[in-house]
């Protein structure tokens, strides 16, 4: 290769590297914000996941419209994605899995996209998609999910679906993810028990809470289980919602992060091959001008 | 003042944990109205309405938060109250 033309690869190598450098370190600041607003959020799903594990149980919540199990209808799934790329697998794996889902799926799968990911994929495979939401802040708030619950329930309420559930990729730590599909509706308690057992991280912070199983509790529930039941389970799925929204987040800037990194040092790699180019291609240049000067030098004696 | 068994309370937020620990009693404002939760109180789940929530701890002034509802859960001598 000529000289002028390793020379501009360097440049334009070192140029990218810079991007995914400032990439990187915009991704880890967010990455720390976002990892512990999920973790903040844990100890609060725990409990509220434990409240809706032992009412489930009770005979009253078996009656309810809400954990009763349907046989008919279509499936209605909530994807959740990031908005933009650029972070390794995590788009793909929920996607993937989403994808799964819709082909095992015996009877139609709707969808609620959230992400652009999410929404470009619902096109491309030409699936029903009922809403939509994108650009939904770093700082995801209760009210944010709001609609989509609102959504989610009323759907649910008009007997079109059999069951909602949810695809969204886990935080489990900055270098690993995964992505989780888990039923929303109707209420399952040996799924609600699943969800409690994923929530926990594998180590660190929050890692040895150790739960008693305590399944054989009597409540007294005022004012009455139906109502106690219909206001909590539009809560619960609210906090379901939310907590998805989250481990998203922290899952996709550490994904991002962590791609970012990766990019930053093959390219200083690379740099490093093409700098070795150019030295040896200069100097076989330099080479073949001294021995050209010698050779004349040597002519003329 | 008689040692009084203590009620282990948990107040969280979706964002945040607001308050762990032992109490004497705590005061919340039930969907049926007001009530104080002592230690060793019956499994109860309940609805919170809006209002101000109160916890008594031992020898320290009370403190007392507006909340604009939640659940109350309590069992084993553990109440939560999510908000």
């Amino acid at each position: 290769m000529a000289l002028k033309q390793v020379k501009n690869k360097i440049i334009s190598t070192k140029k990218t590297g810079q991007v995914t450098k400032a990439m990187e370190s915009v991704s880890a600041v967010k990455m720390r914000k976002s990892q512990e607003r999920a973790f903040a959020g844990r100890p609060y799903v725990h409990a509220a996941l434990r409240i809706l594990a032992r009412i489930s149980n009770s005979n009253e919540a078996k009656n309810s419209q809400f954990a009763a199990r349907r046989n008919t209808g279509k499936t209605l799934l909530v994807i959740v994605t990031s908005d933009k790329g650029l972070a390794g697998s995590v788009n793909s794996a929920v996607l993937k899995r989403a994808e799964t889902v819709i082909q095992n799926s015996d009877n139609k799968v709707e969808t609620i996209c959230i992400g652009k990911k999410a929404v470009d994929f619902a096109r491309r495979e030409r699936l029903v998609v009922l809403e939509e939401y994108v650009n939904v802040s770093d700082e995801v708030t209760v009210e944010d999910v709001y609609a989509i619950t609102e959504l989610v329930i009323s759907k649910f309420n008009q007997d079109e679906y059999r069951k909602v559930e949810i695809v969204y990729q886990n935080f489990l730590s900055t270098f690993e993810q995964e992505p989780t599909l888990r039923q929303i509706l109707p209420l399952d308690p040996a799924e609600i028990h699943y969800i409690m057992q994923g929530i926990k991280p594998k180590r660190g912070k929050f890692s040895d809470n150790s739960e008693p199983s305590d399944t054989a509790i009597t409540y007294t529930i005022e004012p009455s289980p139906e109502e106690v039941f219909n206001s909590l389970v539009p809560q619960l799925v609210q906090i379901m919602v939310y907590h998805a929204l989250l481990e998203s987040k922290a899952s996709e800037h550490s994904a991002r992060m962590v791609a970012m990194k990766n990019a930053t040092d093959k390219s200083k790699e690379v740099i490093k091959g093409l700098t070795i180019k150019y030295n040896k291609a200069r100097q076989t240049a330099i080479t073949a001008e001294v021995s050209e000067i010698t050779a004349g030098v040597e002519a003329m004696k | 003042m008689s040692e009084q068994k203590l009620l282990k309370l948990t107040v969280s937020k979706v964002d945040a944990p607001v308050f762990d620990g032992d109490v004497l009693s705590v005061h919340v404002p039930g969907a049926e109205g007001e009530m104080e939760v002592l230690a060793d109180h019956e499994a109860l789940i309940s609805p919170l309405k809006s209002g101000v929530l109160t916890i008594n701890k031992a020898g320290e002034e009370k403190v007392k938060m507006e909340i604009e509802g939640g659940i109350l859960e309590i069992s084993n001598n553990h109440a939560t109250v999510l908000i």
